[in-house]
């Protein structure tokens, strides 16, 4: 059973990390993390089919107990493919002070319940395994009770008197003992104790409860949701000062050029067409947005101020800024491509929109619109 | 002592248990409906079944009529048995039974028809919120009244959890409900935004706990002894599990609300009790569980053991993930993904149906005097609802993780990975249409179930009113206590009054700070109540359910803000009655919409949604565009506003239609210059103002003061 859980376990990271490559370069259905997923599933679903349809009644209950077990794993290990993830994303951040991190210790007490689950769920099943073959573990039994006679001290007798200690039960040969005079409809009930790994666990449940209280709202030692959204701020604003500084072509509203190798014009048209078409049309003859072909243009033509208003948006006509999803490198793109459209004939052209643009009217018609876009803004 | 001699009424529970069939069976049907409705969204056949209406339908007949129904069948068999008494009162039976269907009749009549709260689990409008008062407390005093008739000296710990039961649900369901009504269709929650917010997780997540859990605990305890034949395996953690959940379930709510404009100790508390949770809940699963010691070979034999096992460990798995869930880094992945989806029905799927499954194998062939037609259909079914589980969760685990993993990418150039929200959701759409698989197993497997039943029921012949004999209780009892708690168990009201007092502690610590300290929810001086349009299209919002697949609740994460903007403060909620925070982002986040868009570009994605985004499985709101905005409650919808303090001019109701139809005009010259006709007069041109209003009144604010 454990080995075909960590065995699936390690099926499903490997998975998750053709997701992350299938996601950076999309369409091919080979590349995409989903199908294998699908394959899977409905392969284990064929699979018990055919042992449903092909095994005698015992197989059956054999299997029903594998599959609630897979069941029971599955929703373990989704919790945990989720933990090692987080654990991947702290070390990438900030290795060399990962010792520092509060997220550490948090996810390794995740792991740690995680393991003492699966041990529990693991034991659980074992109690599942006995209920449809009750002899299957009879020699174990043997061993047991004959170590426990003989006084022998091996490990196995060892883990055993922890496990007993842990579980504080009384054996069901001897519940006569405290059956208590309870009888509802015929339901009795036992006085067994407290199981003390479980009263412990609430025990450690309560001081952790306390802790964090304390951490978070006394001490200050922990950061509350507005301390780290700055935090991460400010890391990216580092993140992007290192990038301004390695990058040597920075591209600007003032510097940006217009693009004429073709490769670098197919990216940007692949740009436009998941982004811009929606509303300029695939041809670019406008409909929400305006027409990209004609002469005329609402915030000024030419590549600096198609650039500057795809960068920034004109938010008050409903052009949105575009900073956030795209790199200025791509805005650069988009733009060269968008300049290709010029003089084209569109299906369905919009009327034109704004003043006709002449190449050396230069920059003071891109100047008037940003005035009139931050008045806009204000009212 | 003598024996008195009574009869059980059985016929109650036969009606409940046909009730609980029955509604099961459309429930998961209407659910079905809506899992194929997001990988296909040509199933949203018209106003009237689109997601946003058929959503809250199945959640509120798997959980009111299916799981609801359960609950009363069994309490019902089991109260009576564990009391040595028939119930109070035969009428007060049969007009909670005939209450409660009609009240569910009227549920799948109203939500469909887009007459909604749209509050989560309590969308029902207010006409049917007093009728589930009235019958609730109708079936309270039948409850108590054959306490007070029983036979028995002690309560057994299952009626402990019934008595939980009856006095939580009827406080979070008053409590949660109150509004001001506008017609007899239409109310406005009392509360506003980030208290609105908190009363309804609060209700939202103890309707989880009261109706959902502790009944089916009480179940638990009378039908898995029964059907194993074996003790109760602890006393003691009986006592020690039900006070301890019944104590810290009540304060769990908030963790629906981490990261959100809520108050952050109100989200620490929320974390930390959810940890303090896990024992309790556990308690129960192992108190169950160790209960089977020694009989586990008899679960081979018996159908409804192998239920009540996996209904058992479903719940010991969901209510280990439910602590996990709250801890913040964790809720962070999967808040308003589907891996909350997955979580609830592991407790639905796993929980509340296969227990159910399993006391209905149990007792309808108890009922009629037979054995169960066949074992081996009932192990088939157990075969189909198990896969079923599987299939719906592991699909919906794995897209809940993959969308936000894509969600929070961002490329070395600092820019998101998918900007365009779609493509996160095109790529869990395989796992959409595993999860209707899994759905379509588990309700085959149920099907399988009816066809059972009906043929062990046409083999028998019901016993209504079945013989019993107990002695009466002595008048002279002298005590003599093993266990201090015997004490409370001899006494209904107190133990009534005791759960009351626990259960009234987390909440009021929680929610009355909330209202009455003001540093909770910091005023924004630029946000406006909305204008009569505006109003009118928040309501439009409300009736189509928008919040079943978009939140208004940007989270304070870099890649949130870089999504939509600016985070959402408490401040920008005052004026909204009911909060539209949502718990689900099948589409986009709206609470930054305002303005991002021009109006042609919202009419067109209305329209026909794949213009603007091709690929989206949003269904079309054409009927928007053809129906006329009603009008004639702008007046009585003003008044209601200004009564809950939203500071509207006095005498503003007599001229808001005025401004309404000057503001509706000027959107529809604006959509006229973009070539779209459409009269100021319309639905969509309320929608439209509503959604351009969203999220606005804050920029204004952050303008003004860089200008100044």
């Amino acid at each position: 059973m454990l080995i075909s859980l960590s065995a699936w376990a390690e099926d499903n990271s490997q998975a998750t990390e053709t997701a992350k490559v299938a996601a950076a370069q999309p369409p091919d259905w080979a590349m995409n993390a989903n199908t294998y997923l699908i394959a899977f599933i409905v392969i284990v679903l064929l699979v018990t089919i055919l042992a449903l349809f092909r095994s005698s009644l015992k197989l059956i209950k054999k299997i029903t107990s594998f599959c609630i077990v897979m069941f029971i794993s599955g929703s373990a290990f989704a919790a945990e493919t989720t933990e090692s993830k987080e654990v991947a994303k702290v070390t990438a951040a900030q290795p060399p002070d990962w010792a520092l991190h509060p997220n550490t210790y948090l996810i390794a007490f995740i792991v740690l319940i995680l393991l003492a689950t699966i041990i529990v769920l693991y034991k659980t099943n074992m109690k599942l395994i006995k209920m449809i073959a009750p002899h299957a573990f009879d020699d174990e039994k043997q061993t047991a009770v004959e170590g426990a006679v003989s006084g022998v001290k091996n490990r196995e007798t060892f883990m055993r008197k922890v496990y007993l200690r842990l579980v504080d039960s009384v054996p069901v040969a001897k519940e006569q003992d405290i059956l208590l005079d309870h009888d509802y409809d015929g339901i009795q009930e036992l006085d067994n104790n407290l199981p003390p790994w479980w009263k412990w666990g609430f025990y450690i449940t309560i001081i952790a409860a306390v802790v964090y209280m304390l951490a978070y709202h006394v001490t200050g030692t922990g950061k509350l949701q507005a301390e780290e959204y700055a935090d991460e701020l400010a890391v990216a604003a580092k993140q992007k000062e290192e990038r301004m500084k390695n990058s040597a072509e920075n591209i600007t509203e003032e510097n940006v050029t217009v693009l004429v190798d073709a490769a670098e014009i197919a990216k940007g048209k692949d740009i436009y067409e998941k982004n811009c078409s929606a509303c300029h049309m695939a041809d670019g003859g406008g409909m929400v947005g305006p027409n990209l072909t004609d002469n005329y243009w609402l915030h000024g033509g030419g590549v600096k101020n198609i650039f500057k208003t795809i960068t920034y948006g004109v938010p008050a006509k409903g052009m949105i800024s575009w900073q956030a999803q795209l790199s200025p490198k791509q805005i650069q793109e988009v733009t060269s491509f968008i300049m290709t459209l010029h003089g084209t004939k569109p299906a369905a052209p919009k009327e034109p929109q704004g003043d006709e643009w002449k190449e050396d009217a230069t920059a003071t018609a891109g100047d008037t619109t940003a005035v009139a876009s931050a008045e806009a803004a204000v009212k | 002592m003598t024996i008195e001699k009574f009869r059980y009424d059985n016929k109650i529970v036969a009606m409940f248990a046909w009730a609980t069939i029955i509604w099961g069976i459309v429930g998961m049907l209407v659910g079905l409906l809506a899992a194929f409705q997001l990988p296909f969204p040509v199933l949203n056949f018209d106003a009237h079944t689109t997601f946003g209406r058929i959503r809250p339908l199945h959640t509120n007949a798997i959980i009111f009529a299916f799981v609801g129904n359960g609950m009363f069948m069994g309490i019902y068999y089991s109260l009576q048995r564990l009391l040595k008494a028939r119930m109070y009162s035969d009428l007060l039976s049969y007009i909670h039974f005939w209450g409660w269907q009609l009240i569910i009749v009227g549920a799948a009549i109203t939500l469909p028809l887009g007459i909604t709260a749209s509050k989560e689990y309590a969308e029902l409008e207010w006409p049917l919120d007093i009728a589930i008062a009235i019958v609730w407390v109708i079936f309270g005093i039948n409850m108590f009244g054959t306490m007070m008739r029983r036979r028995e000296r002690h309560l057994y710990v299952a009626i402990w959890f019934y008595v939980a039961t009856v006095v939580t649900v009827a406080v979070l369901h008053i409590v949660n409900s109150l509004a001001i009504p506008v017609t007899l269709f239409k109310s406005y929650s009392l509360y506003a935004g980030v208290q609105d917010a908190l009363v309804q997780w609060w209700y939202g997540h103890n309707a989880v706990a009261f109706f959902l859990t502790t009944p089916y605990l009480g179940l638990m305890y009378y039908f898995l002894p029964k059907a194993a034949n074996r003790p109760v395996y602890s006393y003691r953690l009986s006592i020690i599990h039900f006070w301890s959940l019944i104590f810290l379930y009540i304060w769990a709510g908030p963790h629906h609300l981490l990261y959100t404009a809520l108050p952050d100790w109100a989200q620490s508390l929320g974390v930390v009790f959810s940890i303090m949770l896990l024992a309790p809940s556990w308690g129960g699963m192992i108190n169950g569980l160790l209960t089977l010691r020694g009989a586990w070979d008899r679960v081979r034999d018996n159908p409804e053991l192998k239920f009540y096992v996996v209904a058992v460990t479903a719940y010991g798995m969901a209510t280990f993930e439910g602590p996990m869930l709250s801890l913040k880094s964790v809720n962070a992945i999967s808040h308003f993904t589907d891996w909350t989806i997955a979580h609830v029905h592991i407790g639905a799927l796993g929980w509340n149906g296969f227990l159910t499954f399993g006391i209905l194998y149990w007792l309808i062939p108890k009922l009629f005097n037979t054995n169960l037609y066949s074992k081996k259909l009932a192990g088939i079914h157990f075969w189909l609802g198990t896969l079923g589980i599987v299939f719906y969760a592991i699909p919906l685990y794995w897209a809940g993780i993959t969308q936000h993993f894509m969600w929070k990418e961002f490329t070395e150039d600092g820019v998101l990975r998918y900007p365009n929200f779609l493509e996160t959701v095109v790529q869990v759409i395989p796992m959409y249409k595993l999860r209707a698989l899994g759905g379509s197993l588990y309700l085959l497997g149920s099907l399988v179930m009816v066809y059972n039943l009906i043929k062990t029921v046409r083999a028998g012949k019901m016993v209504a009113n079945e013989e019993a004999e107990a002695p009466a209780l002595e008048k002279n009892y002298v005590a003599h206590d093993d266990h201090w708690h015997r004490w409370i168990e001899r006494r209904p009201v107190q133990m009534l009054i005791g759960s009351l007092i626990v259960i009234l502690i987390g909440g009021m610590v929680e929610i009355i700070p909330t209202f009455m300290v003001k540093s909770n929810v910091p005023t924004i001086a630029s946000v406006k109540p909305y204008t009569p349009l505006e109003l009118q299209g928040r309501d439009i919002y409300v009736r189509e359910g928008c919040y079943t697949c978009h939140s208004q609740m940007v989270r304070p994460f870099r890649y949130e803000t870089e999504r939509y903007g600016e985070y959402s403060k408490p401040g920008e909620f005052v004026y909204d009655h009911p909060f539209q925070w949502g718990s689900k982002r099948t589409g986009p986040d709206l609470h930054r919409e305002g303005g991002k868009y021009p109006d042609s570009w919202h009419y067109n994605h209305m329209l026909d949604p794949q213009t603007m985004s091709p690929g989206s499985i949003m269904p079309s709101y054409a009927f928007m565009i053809d129906d006329d905005l009603d009008t004639s409650t702008t007046a009585a919808k003003i008044r209601a506003m200004q009564k809950l303090g939203v500071p509207y001019p006095d005498g503003y109701d007599a001229h808001a239609n005025k401004d309404l139809m000057k503001q509706a005009n000027s959107i529809a010259s604006n959509l006229e210059k973009d070539g779209i006709k459409v009269m100021g007069n319309k639905e969509i041109v309320a929608i439209i103002a509503y959604l351009q209003r969203l999220g606005v009144d804050i920029k204004a604010e952050k303008t003004t003061a860089s200008v100044n």
